[in-house]
Parts: structure tokens; sequence; C-alpha cells
């Protein structure tokens, strides 16, 4: 995954402790407990199969080791001067520390060879292919790519919903509206959007929580107001819906028949743009509410505009296949 | 696109005041206004935004303008950084 240094705040781009990770993933600590300081700066986790028979060579440094029951078995079953120059060779590579699942016994040879190279070994007694899932899903959460985006989050029909429009186009009061018809507000102006896998998740900063600001009533709690029913923490972004004043509108291009697929890329991850022109007595409120629901008919096999489009193709040219007149893209 | 830095002399900081003095002066002009500070990006318009950059006294942000002509762009950068180099004229009545 690429990761451009502007989209990532300082406090993720520095790694995180040896400490905090056997902290939250409440591993134990067999040994090296003065070395838990040491940083683990990349979410890459290496599995030393293939290194602990002697190759090498796509190895790279700085990630976390784990050894599971085939490592340690096959460590058992080399002789000693060949596993310890095994785990000499290995242990050069800048480890922030060895992790060993599967319950296997606390191996005396690779703690004393850890211990020289003073690289802390942890301890889990949950299986490793169980243990792998929940700490990629813990250091992809911990080192994903972050941006900051002007714009309002909230969650309509279980859709993740960004929308974004300049300052003053009604966004908050937009906002304010869903919620009172029942949607969730994830957060209002800035929001915080992290990638996660193929995913990207919009959450708020913790100072700016559910507050609103709304032109002529100041900022307001939405939680306070209207209870805990309609805020959520954090939501992964399904649709982004721009609004667009009536100034800016000449230069957009609005799709009259929903058959266009316009897209926004957002950290390497597209995602479904619809612009909405925004006038004077338009309810806004009710053309998204209604955009989420189309969206969720079409991902759900049916597309209103492409049936329409087909019963006028097959009315003008009877007998015919209506082939050219499928512009959507499966 | 003009960007400039500009470092906040009032003791106070951005707090509630000189950030609503900001974004009012800011939403006069008809370019997009950013805010940065470190690495957090803000849109300059919205309060709440300008607000969370937490700038206190001592700190740089950024200010980034783009419009569709030069003019405007510099017209409100000098207007938004007078507001700051004057400490949002808060100073002497407090």
């Amino acid at each position: 995954m690429e990761i451009k240094k502007g989209d990532i705040k300082q406090d993720q781009a520095d790694g995180i402790s040896v400490k905090t990770l056997a902290e939250d993933l409440k591993l134990s600590v067999i040994s090296g407990e003065q070395n838990l300081d040491g940083l683990i700066i990349s979410s890459e986790v290496t599995k030393p199969g293939l290194e602990l028979a002697g190759y090498y060579k796509n190895l790279t440094f700085d990630r976390i080791m784990i050894f599971g029951k085939n490592e340690i078995s096959y460590l058992e079953n080399i002789s000693h001067d060949l596993r310890f120059m095994r785990l000499h060779e290995l242990f050069l590579y800048h480890i922030p520390c060895i992790i060993l699942t599967d319950s296997v016994k606390k191996f005396d040879d690779l703690i004393d060879v850890a211990q020289n190279f003073t690289i802390p070994v942890l301890y889990t007694d949950s299986q490793c292919n169980r243990f792998l899932v929940s700490l990629s899903n813990y250091l992809e959460t911990k080192f994903a790519p972050k941006k900051i985006m002007h714009g309002t989050l909230l969650e309509i029909y279980n859709m993740g919903v960004l929308i974004r429009g300049e300052s003053g186009t009604g966004k908050s009061e937009t906002a304010l509206e869903l919620v009172r018809r029942g949607h969730c507000l994830v957060c209002d102006d800035v929001v915080t959007l992290r990638r996660i896998g193929n995913d990207i998740y919009g959450y708020s900063d913790p100072l700016l929580k559910y507050h609103i600001e709304v032109r002529g009533l100041g900022i307001i709690d939405v939680q306070a107001l209207f209870g805990s029913a309609v805020t959520i923490q954090e939501k992964e972004v399904d649709i982004v819906i721009d609004l667009v004043p009536s100034s800016e509108q000449h230069k957009h291009h609005f799709d009259r028949l929903g058959l266009s697929f316009d897209c926004l890329d957002i950290m390497g991850v597209k995602l479904r743009k619809i612009s909405v022109p925004v006038q004077e007595g338009r309810n806004i409120s009710i053309i998204i509410e209604v955009a989420v629901m189309n969206e969720r008919l079409k991902r759900q096999g049916h597309n209103s505009s492409q049936i329409f489009i087909d019963s006028l193709f097959k009315k003008m040219n009877p007998g015919h296949v209506s082939d050219i007149a499928r512009i959507i893209p499966a | 696109m003009i960007e400039r830095e500009c470092e906040i002399k009032n003791t106070s900081g951005m707090h509630a005041r000189p950030a609503t003095l900001f974004v009012e002066q800011a939403n006069k002009s008809k370019c997009s206004i950013s805010v940065r500070k470190g690495d957090i990006e803000v849109n300059g318009k919205s309060i709440l935004g300008v607000m969370m950059l937490c700038a206190g006294i001592g700190e740089s942000i950024v200010i980034t303008a783009r419009g569709d002509s030069l003019e405007d762009e510099e017209k409100i950068i000098n207007d938004l950084c007078n507001l700051i180099d004057n400490k949002f004229y808060e100073e002497e009545s407090a």
C-alpha cells in the first residue's frame, strides 16, 4: 500500500511500541521486559519458515516474527550448531519482537539468542492462523493511512454517506434534518478518514465528537439533544454525495438518467460519487435518502434507470435484444 | 494558489472568538481557504475545523487560498494574516 506523507498523522508515522502491542493483544512477555519500548514501524509480519531453512532473499528489516508450531518443530529437528547459526542470521534483521503462538513450549535456545540481540519474546496460546488474523487487523488499523476531509459523515439506511460541499451549502442543516429523520451522525465538518484494507472508514476527532455548527444557532451537541441512538462512532464510507451550490452549477454535468458511474478516489479506494445541485426550496435530505435507497437497490441488482432504458429500447426496436442500451459495466 | 505561513501572536491562541473572526473573514472571500497546522489541514471557512487545530500562541499555521484570480487570493490571505498579526484585536482589552 502506498502511503503519502501528508496523509498520515504524526503519531502514526512513528510506529507503536512493543509494550502497547502486548497490552492491546493481551500477550504475555517471556523475556526482554526491559526492551519493550522498541518501536514497531511496519505492519508486515513474517513467519520465518524459509528463512530458518537459510533462504533470506525476500526478508526485509523491522518485521515482527511469528514462531508457530511448524517453526519450533523445525528448530527442534536441526542440529544445535545449525540452529544457533540460523537464529543469529535471522535476528540480524532488526526484529522489534518475536511472538510465539500455538502454546508452543518456551524454547530455551530461541530465547537465549533473542536475549543476546535484545529482542523481546512474547507469547500467546491462541492458534497461529487465528492470531495472525487478529494481529494483521490490529496492525492494519494502527498503520492505516489517514486523511482529513471537509464534509459530514452519516449513516443512512446502514450505508456510510459522506456529504461534501463548500461552506454554506447546507451540509450541517441537511445532517440535522437527516438525524431528525432517524439516521445516525458520525461527524460533521471535519471527517478523519482511514484506509483499512480496501475500505475507507470515517470517524470524528475526539474534540468535535457529535457537535454540529448550525448558522444562527451556534455549536450544538447532537448526542445530548437527540440521544445515543442517532450517533455512531465510526462508519465505513459507501457513497460520497457532493452538494453543488447554484453559483457552481454551470461547471457541472448532472446525471439526468442515472446511468453514470462517477467515482471519487480516496487514498486509492474508488467510492461511488453522486453530485446533487442545491437550489432554494429543494429538499436535500430527501434527495439524499432516495439516492442512498437507489444505490442499495442497485447493489441488490435492481437498476431502475437501466430497466427503464431497456424497456424504451424494446418498444422502439421490437424483436431486438437490447444490448446496445446496456451502458453500465457489470 | 497562494500559501502563507503565519504565527499566532495572541495569548489565548485561536480559541472561540478569534476562530469566529477568522472564519467570518474567510467566508467573505470567494476563494476556497484551507488552514494547516502540522499534518492536519482543515477548511478555513469551517469554525469547528479551525477550532479543531487548537493553534496556540507561538504556533505556526499555513493558510492556503485557491480562487479564480491572484488578486482575490492575495487579498484574502492579506486580510487573514492581518487579523492574526493584529492579535484578533483582543490583546488591549484583555
